[in-house]
């Protein structure tokens, strides 16, 4: 019974994935594929790639804004991984060469490293940079905490809050494009002045929760590596 | 302005020259770490100090890059040294001070 | 390509050929973290700061971290 249940359901995946690679690409060439996925013409006037100062912002997360969400799911599952296999690891890693300087000094450059990750992905859109730059400077904060010698509190829920918060906030905004404009992540706000900080729309939002999420993310998994607790 | 730049980029160069020279001829982890720790501090004071003359639209740049540098190099440098001996790296035998081992016998003192 | 990407690309290969064929697994880890910064100094030459951010940070800050940290729980991968 339960072989039959396989066979039946490996082929209908076979008949589907079959039917994908039997669609033939000059099809799919035949019109252009941000008009056929997003719906977002290159062409067309008024998008966000006119007010966007950084052009691969506007492609990142304009024309390509659903791939990007993938993205994060994707390091939201390697994470998750980790803290399974971490889950019954009770020993903690220690570190002997953490001293009294490198406490104060990473004390004294932690803050600044948040302040240039938040920066990062703040301004994203005007700026070389973006969520994921930004978040893993975060996250290397936490890095350096723990190294330090355990500066870092050890309570993983404020970081699952965050990362869960920001990714429904994402795909949130993500259905009101589709409400307001017909598409996934259509850019509905207003689109402003080119350079300054309130422009392109939805970008710089956008680019704030992923960073959120990455940063949280990756502090999660770099603490889950450490292992110690599993709370 | 721009010479002094310049000249501020030539001294650089010569520290870190220094540097390497010192990482190549000294004979243990310490002295090589402490050669190359300093070279490269001041050397990276004066160059970036040098480029933001040069251009000074740039200087406050090159300001706060210095300080991340002041605030950073050091605390590695004191990192990797304690690393060395925690790890009992192998010490050059003409060593006669060892203040670490005399204040709390090799382990570890937070 | 200027001569001074020739000679990064140059180290960068030799860097990828080290990483992978030397025994110990801790200098394998350093290897890469050498190329992550290489590669990220190849990118700001090519005008791609943004891949440049990321690999600077993940490649060599954040990947040479977790890897370590993974190296010291299985014990340098001795017991295989």
């Amino acid at each position: 019974m339960k072989k039959l249940l396989a066979l039946i359901i490996s082929l209908a995946l076979f008949i589907f994935l079959f039917q994908l690679v039997m669609e033939t690409p000059s099809k799919l060439l035949s019109e252009r594929v941000s008009s056929r996925y997003v719906q977002k013409n290159v062409l067309s006037s008024g998008e966000a790639e006119e007010t966007s100062a950084n052009l691969v912002t506007s492609v990142v997360l304009s024309y390509r804004g659903l791939d990007t969400l993938g993205e994060v799911t994707v390091l939201f599952a390697a994470a998750t991984g980790v803290a399974f296999f971490m889950k019954n690891v009770k020993e903690r890693l220690n570190f002997l060469f953490s001293s009294f300087i490198v406490q104060t000094g990473a004390r004294v450059v932690s803050p600044l490293l948040v302040t240039l990750g938040i920066y990062i992905f703040i301004h994203g859109h005007l700026t070389p940079g973006g969520g994921f730059q930004g978040g893993t400077t975060i996250a290397i904060t936490t890095l350096l905490l723990y190294v330090a010698g355990g500066l870092v509190e050890r309570k993983r829920t404020v970081f699952r809050t965050l990362e869960g918060l920001s990714g429904s906030v994402y795909v949130l905004i993500g259905l009101m494009g589709l409400a307001v404009g017909g598409a996934f992540l259509y850019n509905f706000l207003p689109l402003g002045k080119i350079g300054e900080l309130f422009s392109s729309g939805i970008v710089p939002v956008i680019y704030v929760l992923i960073g959120i999420k990455v940063g949280s993310e990756l502090s999660n998994l770099v603490l889950h590596t450490t292992g110690g607790d599993n709370s | 302005m721009s010479y002094f730049g310049y000249g501020l980029i030539s001294v650089g160069v010569v520290f870190y020259f220094l540097g390497a020279l010192g990482i190549l001829r000294m004979p243990d982890v310490w002295n090589r770490l402490q050669a190359g720790t300093k070279a490269t501090t001041i050397g990276s004071f004066s160059t970036i100090l040098g480029v933001g003359l040069i251009r000074p639209e740039w200087f406050l740049k090159t300001l706060v890059l210095v300080i991340l540098i002041a605030l950073t190099n050091p605390v590695g440098s004191s990192a990797i040294a304690r690393a060395a001996y925690v790890a009992k790296t192998k010490v050059y035998p003409g060593t006669t001070v060892d203040q670490i081992g005399s204040l709390s016998s090799g382990d570890d003192e937070r | 390509m200027t001569l001074l990407e020739y000679v990064i690309v140059g180290v960068m290969f030799l860097l990828g050929i080290m990483a992978v064929e030397v025994r110990n697994l801790f200098y394998s880890v350093i290897f890469l973290s050498a190329l992550s910064i290489l590669a990220a100094f190849v990118f700001v030459l090519m005008r791609a700061p943004d891949v440049a951010m990321a690999e600077a940070a993940i490649g060599s800050g954040l990947l040479t971290a977790i890897l370590l940290f993974t190296l010291k729980r299985v014990e340098g991968g001795k017991n295989e």
